[in-house]
């Protein structure tokens, strides 16, 4: 086993990490909590419903 | 409503509807004929295509692909639909879609217990059928993506992503780990050997329980439980932070299949490390559907769909929990190559799989069928509760077996001699495939149960008097793109 | 960072650009466990006296694949000291290079087949195949006896040395024109009980790992 593998490992886990905070800050962004709200009602949006 | 008023289609949905009733059965049936076998040895016969060691790819690829596949691509198509404001795209390949899944069912399920397999775990049949499987996954894709590209709601609905990744992950999956040479017609060698292919074969195995068995199942979840609770989802940030998190850990955590194996060390110390990480996803989907019930519990009560809903979160949350224990070393080494292995997967498969299934079918199907609801309610009832004691007896049953055996296999006398023969391993837990093979006929008799209730429902479908659902056009949004489709008004 | 959030948004949005990075997320863990293998597999050689499958044992070989033997029977075992102790030492993977596919397995309803070879008789195992439960009075393993009355196709069988020697294993011609000559009038049942009698036996013992 090559032990440039263990670098190039600890730098991929690193940058899925730093990618991983970074969509958990977004997503908690203030100004998408109207856009998300709006979304999530998605699946009651329809107009079938004959009960 | 005018001849030109835009409609969903859902003819296909309807398709694919019947064919999951009707693979459930018969790959839950086959489930329960080889869970005889292991208890009645006499019921093989001596006869070549009734053989257990023949029969049993059936019973996973009747459930997981033929049953599991039916119900994901008829669900999908409904979702992408419903979710986008739009008809489904293509209409001629989504018909190809099915119509070339039932032959690549047939094909599988004919051709295995006549011998012609490959021996890959969950990916048995012959390079044939692989290829038309890899023409339908294809069909499949442009479909669903054709049907995104076309939706009227700008942002792509959650459920959708993990439609999406299931589709081209399972893709990538099929694909990589099918490359063979062909010998023959009905004959390939893999062109991997050894070590390499065992770690292929598990990363595939191990990720078709990933994108098939549950990105593609939460997709469902993700449409179908809020539709039921009707109530919005408990956290959609939180569902778009699980999305990622889980399509980008559990590829690594392949290499838990294979730990003490010759595969290397330090993969296998990869496979374990993602295998613990998993559970915050896992955790996490499984909390925001349950959440989403938050305030509707009386609606629960007395709704037996979202009652499946409910119990296939907590198995979701229960057997992925498992799942990441059992990829510890020190669980593994007592638990693996035991039927401890088979309580998890059927803890998964029956728990999670086939009720989230299930309940999605009983939201879906009166919808598709042209009802106001389906046409036994108690029917539902006494098909949950089949369903649920014939999965604590089996989950139960093989997990006391699989750690008996484990238990007995590593037990050593005073003098350090191991204390049993293998075959009183054997001994022990055969009350145990007695009690499996009675809860697998629960859970089969509840799947009977439900082809009845659907084949009532489908009274007006069958009769052709269903009138075709009108797409509501939603304003038109400023900036969108790509540029809403105009309505044919 | 407004900017960065744009460019996330646009993923939401995007059918394709959401497969994209959807397939990209996806292929990293894979990408990362199995190319170092790939580079690597050159290094995994045969053990010592680790030969490709003679024609008979091949036939055996794909004869074990064909009826799933593999379901209930691993070929790997692990570096557990109950498993050494009970199996004999521990499987390693220059063991297994001529496997297409692997027989690893994932489950033990019957005991493992690794070393297997040489602990009974060839007129036990044929017995044992024949009928399970003359010999292990216990056992719920399915008899298989139509592999007593099946001849073995020689044809097929050099089709397949061919297949498996375009692969690199290292068959030489003069090998694959021996093949019909060693099949000659031998069942299934023959190449089975061969193969079995040859797993995890090495010629030279003390190749021990």
């Amino acid at each position: 086993m090559n032990p440039a593998w263990g670098h190039v490992a600890g730098v991929v886990t690193v940058l899925l990490m730093l990618l991983f905070i970074g969509i958990w800050v977004w997503v908690w962004q203030a100004g998408h909590k109207q856009k998300y709200d709006a979304l999530a009602r998605l699946p009651m949006a329809d107009s079938e419903d004959r009960e | 409503m005018s001849s030109e008023t835009e409609t969903y289609n859902d003819q296909v949905v309807r398709l694919f509807l019947l064919a999951a009733a009707i693979w459930g059965v018969i790959g839950m049936g086959v489930g329960v004929f080889i869970a005889a076998q292991l208890a009645w040895p006499a019921l093989n016969f001596d006869t070549p295509w009734l053989t257990f060691s023949r029969l049993r790819p059936d019973h996973t690829f009747g459930v997981i692909f033929a049953f599991g596949g039916s119900a994901l691509m008829g669900t999908c198509y409904y979702v992408a639909q419903r979710t986008g404001h739009t008809r489904l795209a293509l209409p001629r390949l989504a018909n190809f879609t099915f119509w070339g899944w039932q032959l690549v069912v047939i094909l599988a399920m004919v051709s295995m217990p006549l011998g012609y397999t490959q021996s890959k775990e969950y990916a048995e049949p012959e390079w044939l059928i692989d290829l038309l499987v890899a023409a339908v996954w294809v069909s499949f894709g442009v479909v669903f993506f054709a049907t995104l590209a076309k939706r009227r709601i700008k942002h792509i609905y959650v459920a959708n992503w993990y439609y999406g990744a299931f589709i081209i992950a399972v893709g990538l999956l099929h694909i990589v780990n099918n490359i063979v040479l062909p010998v023959s017609l009905t004959k390939s060698y893999p062109v991997y050997s050894g070590t390499v292919d065992a770690m292929v074969q598990w990363w595939y195995g191990h990720n078709a329980v990933a994108f098939f068995l549950t990105a593609g199942f939460l997709g469902m979840m993700y449409y179908f439980v809020p539709r039921q609770a009707q109530q919005p989802l408990w956290s959609y940030r939180f569902s778009i932070v699980n999305f990622w998190a889980l399509i980008s850990v559990y590829m690594w955590a392949g290499s838990h299949h294979l730990l003490f194996t010759a595969l290397p060390d330090w993969v296998q110390s990869v496979g374990m490390a993602f295998s613990v990480l998993l559970l915050m996803p896992s955790w996490g989907s499984a909390a925001n559907g349950l959440f989403t019930f938050n305030g509707a519990w009386q609606r629960v009560a007395s709704d037996p769909a979202a009652k499946f809903m409910v119990m296939a979160l907590v198995f979701y949350a229960a057997s992925t929990t498992e799942g990441s224990l059992m990829a510890v070393k020190t669980v593994n080494s007592l638990s693996h190559y035991t039927d401890w292995t088979v309580a998890h997967v059927h803890s998964g498969s029956i728990g999670w799989v086939a009720m989230i299934t299930i309940g999605s079918l009983y939201a879906m199907a009166p919808r598709a069928l042209g009802r106001p609801a389906m046409h036994s309610k108690r029917g539902m009832e006494l098909h949950f509760w089949m369903h649920t004691a014939g999965l604590v007896m089996y989950v139960a049953s093989m997990w006391t077996a699989g750690v008996t055996e484990g238990l007995m296999w590593r037990a050593t006398d005073a003098t350090g001699a191991l204390v049993y023969p293998f075959i009183d391993s054997l001994i022990a837990v055969r009350p145990f495939y007695l009690i499996r093979f009675l809860g697998g006929a629960l859970v089969l008799g509840g799947m009977v149960v439900m082809a009845w209730n659907l084949w009532h429902t489908a009274a007006d479908a069958r009769a052709r008097l269903v009138k075709p659902i009108p797409v509501p056009i939603p304003e038109p949004e400023p900036l969108q793109v790509p540029a809403p489709v105009p309505a044919r008004v | 960072m407004a900017k960065g959030y744009r460019y996330f948004e646009a993923i939401e949005k995007h059918a394709g650009k959401l497969g994209i990075f959807t397939a990209i997320m996806v292929s990293i863990g894979g990408l990362a466990e199995i190319t170092p293998l790939f580079v690597e597999a050159h290094a995994i050689t045969a053990a010592e006296g680790v030969k490709p499958y003679d024609p008979l044992r091949l036939a055996g070989k794909d004869i074990y694949v064909r009826e799933g033997c593999y379901l209930c029977h691993t070929q790997m075992i692990r570096s557990l000291r109950a498993e050494t102790q009970r199996y004999g030492d521990y499987s390693v993977s220059s063991e297994s290079v001529y496997d297409r596919p692997h027989q690893w397995g994932s489950k033990r309803t019957g005991p493992d087949l690794a070393r297997v070879g040489g602990k009974y008789s060839d007129d036990w195992q044929r017995l044992h195949l024949m009928d399970p439960r003359a010999v292990v009075g216990e056992s719920n393993m399915p008899g298989y006896p139509w592999l007593a009355d099946e001849p073995v196709d020689a044809a097929d069988i050099v089709a397949r040395m061919r297949t498996l020697k375009r692969l690199g294993d290292p068959y030489t011609d003069a090998d694959i024109a021996a093949a019909p000559e060693a099949l000659d009038g031998r069942t299934a049942m023959d190449a089975l009980v061969a193969y079995l009698q040859g797993l995890g036996v090495r010629p030279d013992a003390e190749a021990a790992p």
